[in-house]
């Protein structure tokens, strides 16, 4: 930075002309955008904008080669608002003092950059990048907001005259084809793309619709001969993944795995690689998994307790059932193996105590384990953050927590840990 | 047991008809098939069967056809058992609206099958995991305030219906959802049989729009 307070740098990312108003910006930490408008207008105030350029220009030195690109300073409104009434005061002062064009244009320009100023200022960030005149869509769009206000104040000044109608209505008309030319080409493409894009979606659609009455039709008859062990986990796994494609969600939500995708991934690699086959079913979604700080660690206990029956239960089976509720995500696998006395479990089975209890303790939720000789289930949940954007805002908590209590009218023994450590956040 | 019990299978795929045929083919009575959906209102007709297995997707429209077809030459007294293959929710709550009483998938087991039909046939309503886990989508969250008549009887599951779709959908029997609420197994039945007829008659709009954004699963 300079030494002295009053030496500042142009800037070089962020000028329309010399980069003057960007640096006094960047300077003072206010929006260069209000530094021009107030140039602007100082200048129609008998030029004393240019005055004033100038002695900025002078006063500035150019940012040395290789200067990152500062921040650019974000429009506090308060600072906007001082800069504005400093302008005004200004203005009305010079006007006072002589040094002033004509009411019928000052005020007119003046309306229309406030007007172009707050268009800018509106438009989204996608196409708010602020850049030079002749490139950028935003420019445009100010300058023929200006084109176009300024002809139509000027006119409603001036109509008597019909001789000087013609300057404000060339303003106007050139002004208002700025404007409406991209809009309308923009609205073309839109067009376009949403043809193109439903012309995807009814080929898919088509696809869809054929290898539904072929393929999927035979890879469920497969799996209607029991004693082909190897060949209907074949077919449920080919099953899954072309379902997947067909029905999938994956290209609608953006890059993100959804809940169901994310559960169908799971499935398919715990069913390719041990003999069993489960049925699942998911409610309500979550639209990114993988940005979930405990989903992923949710997915993996699942996933280990799903091993689990394929290894101990003595079963092929499993079902799984995951549920988004208001502030957590809970999974149910559950089996009708010939379950497990937890208490004598031996050392070298880990799985239980470190993949599933230790894991979901550390993300705040837990797990409880209910099993008897009918079988076994294993409840995992984990902590939804609050701003998730599932779909449900029911009331699935109580019935969730309800399920603590086992079948009390079984006489035969029956295990029940609880490790249920809902964490506060 | 079941013996006694007339099913007619409506299916396009031959191999399926003849798969099913000869598992169940012992322990109901099977009167009749068909692949088109003509044919199957016709013979449906002819027949006048306790059950249909219905097939949810054919060539030229579905089981909801046939439902529609059967019940215009008055036959109030059959039941629908939806068999589908896709799992798509349109699909399937699209059936069921029709007036299919079930819904299962086609990889279900013969027993499994058989005792489905049974079910059917004494009015029950047949729920896989599956079609209670739409169930649950569909009818969650509060009603949208854009909805001119609200029929809160038929537009919001009760949370004792909630609690049996949440055990269905966990895999669990009606028996077995029966003991954990300690009700009676009639009790669920009775349950799940509204839940049947509110997913037929609720006008909830999110239900119908939420099955057709819905080509997941």
């Amino acid at each position: 930075m300079a030494a002295s307070p009053w030496r500042f740098r142009r800037a070089t990312d962020d000028r329309l002309l010399l980069g003057v108003a960007g640096g006094i910006g960047q300077r003072i930490g206010v929006d260069p955008l209000v530094i021009r408008i107030a140039l602007v207008v100082l200048t129609l105030a008998g030029g004393a904008g240019l005055v004033v350029y100038g002695l900025g220009w002078v006063l500035s030195e150019d940012a040395p080669p290789g200067t990152a690109p500062s921040e650019p300073a974000t429009l506090d409104l308060r600072q906007a608002a001082a800069v504005g009434l400093v302008a005004l005061g200004l203005t009305l002062l010079l006007r006072g003092a002589g040094l002033w064009f004509s009411d019928a244009l000052v005020w007119p320009a003046l309306i229309a950059g406030t007007v172009s100023a707050v268009i800018w200022t509106r438009s989204g960030p996608d196409q708010g990048s602020r850049g030079r005149l002749t490139e950028s869509t935003p420019a445009r769009m100010v300058l023929a907001a200006v084109l176009t206000f300024a002809g139509l104040v000027s006119f409603w000044l001036i109509v008597p005259d019909p001789r000087r109608v013609v300057v404000p209505l060339a303003g106007i008309l050139v002004g208002g084809g700025l404007l409406v030319t991209p809009l309308l080409a923009r609205i073309w493409r839109n067009l376009e793309a949403e043809r193109s894009q439903r012309a995807r979606q009814a080929a898919r659609d088509e696809v869809a619709a054929h290898l539904h009455d072929s393929v999927l039709q035979t890879l469920a008859l497969i799996q209607r001969s029991p004693e082909h062990r190897r060949a209907v986990t074949l077919a449920r796994t080919q099953e899954r993944e072309l379902r997947a494609w067909l029905y999938g969600d994956r290209e609608l939500n953006g890059p993100g795995r959804s809940l169901a995708a994310a559960v169908d991934d799971l499935l398919v690699d715990v069913e390719t690689g041990y003999a069993i086959d489960v049925d699942h079913v998911v409610v309500g979604t979550v639209a990114d998994v993988d940005a979930d700080p405990h989903l992923p660690a949710l997915l993996k206990a699942t996933r280990e307790a799903l091993v689990n029956v394929a290894k101990h239960a003595g079963v092929d089976h499993a079902s799984l059932y995951v549920e988004v509720e208001d502030d957590r995500v809970t999974a149910f696998v559950r089996d009708r193996g010939r379950g497990f006395d937890p208490v004598s479990v031996g050392d070298d089975r880990h799985g239980l105590r470190h993949s599933i209890h230790a894991r979901l303790q550390r993300h705040g939720g837990g797990a409880r384990v209910t099993t008897s000789p009918d079988g076994t289930e294993v409840e995992c949940w984990v902590p939804l953050p609050e701003d998730h954007d599932g779909d449900h805002d029911g009331d699935a908590t109580e019935a969730a927590d309800a399920d603590v209590a086992v079948d009390p009218s079984d006489p035969r023994p029956l295990h029940h840990t609880d490790v249920a450590t809902e964490a506060t956040p | 047991m079941t013996a006694h019990i007339t099913v007619f299978l409506v299916d396009d795929h031959r191999l399926f008809r003849t798969g099913v045929r000869a598992e169940i083919g012992t322990r109901v009575h099977v009167v009749g098939e068909a692949g088109e959906i003509d044919t199957a209102i016709a013979g449906l007709r002819r027949t006048k069967p306790d059950v249909v297995l219905l097939d949810v997707h054919m060539p030229g429209g579905g089981g909801r056809e046939v439902i529609q077809g059967a019940t215009e030459a008055g036959l109030h007294d059959t039941k629908f058992l939806a068999l589908s293959v896709s799992d798509a929710a349109d699909d399937v709550i699209g059936v069921i609206r029709a007036g299919a009483r079930g819904y299962v998938t086609k990889t279900i087991g013969p027993d499994d099958l058989v005792d489905a039909i049974r079910r059917v046939h004494e009015g029950d309503a047949v729920f896989s995991p599956r079609l209670a886990g739409f169930v649950l989508d569909a009818f969650a969250g509060s009603l949208p305030d854009d909805l001119d008549v609200v029929d809160e009887e038929l537009d919001q599951l009760t949370a004792r219906e909630k609690e049996v779709m949440r055990h269905i959908a966990r895999g669990y029997t009606y028996r077995e959802t029966a003991n954990r609420l300690h009700i009676s197994i009639k009790t669920v039945e009775t349950h799940v049989s509204n839940v049947l007829r509110k997913l037929q008659l609720s006008n909830r709009h999110e239900l119908t729009a939420w099955a057709a954004n819905r080509h997941l699963l």
